[in-house]
């Protein structure tokens, strides 16, 4: 792998993002028991993990190392980090807790792994270094407020080709100016990718270079593949587009359908657009109950051409919401409303709440609509919040005017 | 509610189901050898209250410490519940002269092979210091190895005089003024299911006094009169708001998918429908997919859409009809 044998052996041999270096090689310096974590924050490639290992190296740290391959709930978090927070000062070497792919952390597999960052930003006797791709995401907002963050700005195409030349030069392969150029500006920055498409197409000619990366453009994401699905004037074209799709059946069929409800279409075709739907559906399910995968190679097909016959140009276009805002919104203040107060309502009525969703709550709300005290009087006895009570008078006035 | 208010203390007060009770009461004679109880049968029927009396009469005034009611449905999983009995099924005070504690829960059939399979062991371990009380919709929905192990007794819907009874005895009692039109009206839409009844006289009432008309304004409210709602607008053709009212089913009113569909299968029935036919297949179409697990929402709203042509041609047929006669 180039990518292993060109990594940079010192800080000084890294291009691009020099402040953020520098920052960080200072905080490091300078850290004492205390001081705020780091979290380097940059797109792939932009050389964050790079710089933890080398900055380590410098300073005779020992890293330990979390990244995405690791599942990191608390309890694997902690079975690793936890003789190195028990046994500080029996050993002489100094550790640094390096968390790599922070943003990548998802509730469910690691139960409980943000939350152990967390705690252990208080009490940690060592560094800890944090490293994320994003951070328009919601934990990571979080992680921001509580850390020195350092940020890493795409590379410099200018940078990046003098980088790809000297292991052209080093390789002793052929490859022309043009072409690394091309190949540069195709990895948008991130030098990792940058490498590996130079390992992969070296050799290539400028010409032959242009026309692998076009054909390799034609790997839609699922929004531009949707896009050209709905806009496709053949359904030949259709069903190109769709298989072309890098996303699962299930996800395609999902956002079609998301897509088709919000689209402007007369009922008839609706319909028809969802009975497609409903069939490539099924198709889907039954292939993951009885795993017979070959069978998914009709899916497309199924699903494109159904959908082609059914909705005319134009008129669909990508969207992921399965309502309106307003609607959901409205909807999601009262299935909480009602939920907290069928729960509470649970061990006075002796059923579930499920249960007095479906047989007690439109009466309930009924008999109690008469007057406003009597509401209050409920929602306190169940020791509900107020807002709790606003939405069941609206839910009551709903009741009422249907009666 | 009036639900509780009149919720039979004793065993000898329940409404109906003769025999259960005899039987019940032979065995409470010696309440040490009670074994598991299995209650089966549609709602309304007294299950519910029919363990709260046996949890009563054994367990006297410790009925609410020595007793655990737990929801199938609510219980996120057999691990908090196994977590639940754990904690509940640790000892007995000897002084209290109980001989178990007692477990009740309901909605059993809702729970998965696997989660009953588990729900057997628990069973096992617990034995020693807890009986346990299942209720459920369906004895067949409940695996044989549980089955095995309890005494099962099947409810019955309850007859039209019982409930009609029952509901007078309420009126009475309240001091509401009803007509015995009303009353049979309600039986009627409550289909054997006396909870479902007293819920609607206590609405009507609220209206002023049970009459049929304040009953019929009442009888809109159930979760079945809102799916049949639903099928209507869907074969009317007003797509969009059928669809925005199974949204509201579901995700306002927790609705499960199946009982859309099921509730949607007993609705058309009333509606008289000149292609019935089509409707009912379209229904077990549907049904058939979300057993196999296919997307709910994608799924009930192709329904709707489905039910929206079979509409059309529905009417398109009647007024061909007309024409030719």
């Amino acid at each position: 792998m180039w990518v292993e044998k060109y990594r940079p052996k010192s800080v000084e041999d890294m291009v691009g993002n020099e402040d953020s270096r520098i920052g960080f090689l200072n905080w490091l310096k300078e850290w004492r028991m205390g001081s705020k974590p780091a979290l380097l924050i940059g797109a792939p490639g932009t050389g964050k993990t790079t710089l933890v290992h080398l900055t380590a190296n410098r300073l005779g740290l020992n890293i330990i190392e979390l990244n995405a391959s690791d599942v990191r709930t608390k309890e694997r978090m902690e079975r690793k980090l936890g003789p190195m927070l028990d046994s500080q000062g029996l050993f002489n070497e100094r550790p640094l807790i390096f968390l790599d792919e922070v943003d990548g952390m998802y509730d469910r597999q690691d139960r409980g792994g943000v939350e152990f960052v967390e705690e252990l930003m208080e009490r940690s006797p060592a560094p800890i270094v944090m490293a994320a791709n994003v951070e328009d995401d919601k934990k990571i907002t979080k992680l921001i407020r509580k850390s020195r963050v350092f940020r890493f700005r795409r590379l410099p195409p200018r940078f990046m080709e003098i980088y790809i030349e000297d292991i052209i030069k080093k390789e002793k392969v052929r490859f022309g100016k043009e072409a690394i150029r091309i190949l540069v500006k195709e990895a948008k920055g991130d030098m990792r990718a940058a490498i590996n498409s130079a390992q992969s197409l070296a050799g290539l000619s400028a010409e032959e270079l242009r026309s692998v990366i076009s054909s390799r453009d034609q790997s839609y994401s699922l929004r531009e593949g949707l896009e050209s699905f709905f806009n496709a004037k053949s359904k030949e074209k259709a069903y190109e587009a769709l298989r072309s799709c890098d996303a699962t059946p299930r996800d395609k069929v999902r956002l079609a359908y998301t897509s088709i409800i919000n689209g402007n279409l007369s009922n008839d075709e609706l319909i028809e657009a969802l009975e497609g739907l409903g069939d490539a559906d099924e198709i889907i399910r039954r292939i993951e109950r009885t795993q017979e995968w070959r069978i998914l190679r009709y899916f497309d097909r199924v699903l494109a051409y159904s959908l082609f016959k059914a909705l005319p140009k134009g008129r669909v276009s990508y969207n992921e919401d399965d309502m309106p805002w307003d609607l959901k919104l409205r909807m999601w203040n009262e299935s909480r409303a009602l939920r907290d107060a069928s729960k509470s309502l649970s061990k006075f009525l002796h059923a579930s709440s499920r249960e007095i969703m479906s047989v007690f709550m439109s009466y309930l709300l009924f008999i109690l609509s008469k007057d406003k005290e009597s509401m209050e009087r409920f929602v306190t006895l169940l020791g509900l919040e107020g807002s709790v009570l606003k939405v069941l008078m609206k839910e009551a006035d709903r009741v009422v005017s249907r009666v | 509610m009036w639900t509780e208010k009149y919720r039979p203390l004793r065993l000898e007060d329940l409404v109906n189901q003769r025999d259960i009770v005899e039987r019940l009461k032979s065995m409470l004679n010696s309440p040490n050898e009670m074994p598991h109880l299995l209650f089966a049968g549609p709602p309304g029927t007294g299950k519910t209250t029919v363990a709260l009396c046996i949890a009563r009469s054994i367990l006297r005034d410790y009925w609410r410490d020595y007793t655990l009611e737990l929801n199938a449905s609510d219980e996120r999983g057999i691990n908090t519940v196994r977590d639940r009995v754990k904690t509940f099924a640790r000892y007995i005070d000897k002084r209290t002269g109980i001989p178990f504690r007692i477990i009740i829960l309901d909605e059993a059939d809702e729970m998965t092979g696997d989660a009953q399979t588990a729900l057997r062991r628990i069973m096992e371990e617990s034995s020693r210091i807890c009986r346990f009380i299942l209720i459920c919709n369906y004895s067949s929905g409940i695996i044989e190895p549980i089955q095995s192990r309890c005494a099962i007794f099947r409810f019955s819907r309850l007859e039209k005089e019982d409930i009609v009874n029952y509901l007078k005895k309420i009126c009475e009692h309240e001091k509401v003024k009803y007509s015995d039109k009303a009353l049979s009206l309600i039986h009627e839409l409550a289909e054997g299911d006396l909870r479902l009844a007293i819920n609607i006289l206590q609405s009507s009432s609220a209206l002023g006094e049970v009459s049929v008309e304040n009953v019929k304004k009442i009888s809109g409210m159930s979760g079945k009169a809102k799916v049949g709602e639903m099928v209507n607008m869907a074969l009317e053709g007003r797509f969009k708001e059928a669809r925005e009212r199974l949204l509201e089913l579901m995700r306002v009113y927790g609705m499960s998918e199946r009982d859309v569909i099921k509730y949607a299968n007993e609705e058309v029935f009333k509606l008289n429908l000149p292609n019935l036919d089509e409707v009912a297949e379209a229904l077990a179409r549907y049904d058939y997919r979300l057993i196999v697990g296919a997307h709910p929402d994608i799924q009930l709203t192709a329904m709707i859409a489905e039910l929206g042509r079979i509409g059309k041609g529905a009417s398109t047929s009647t007024t061909k009809k007309k024409e030719s006669s």
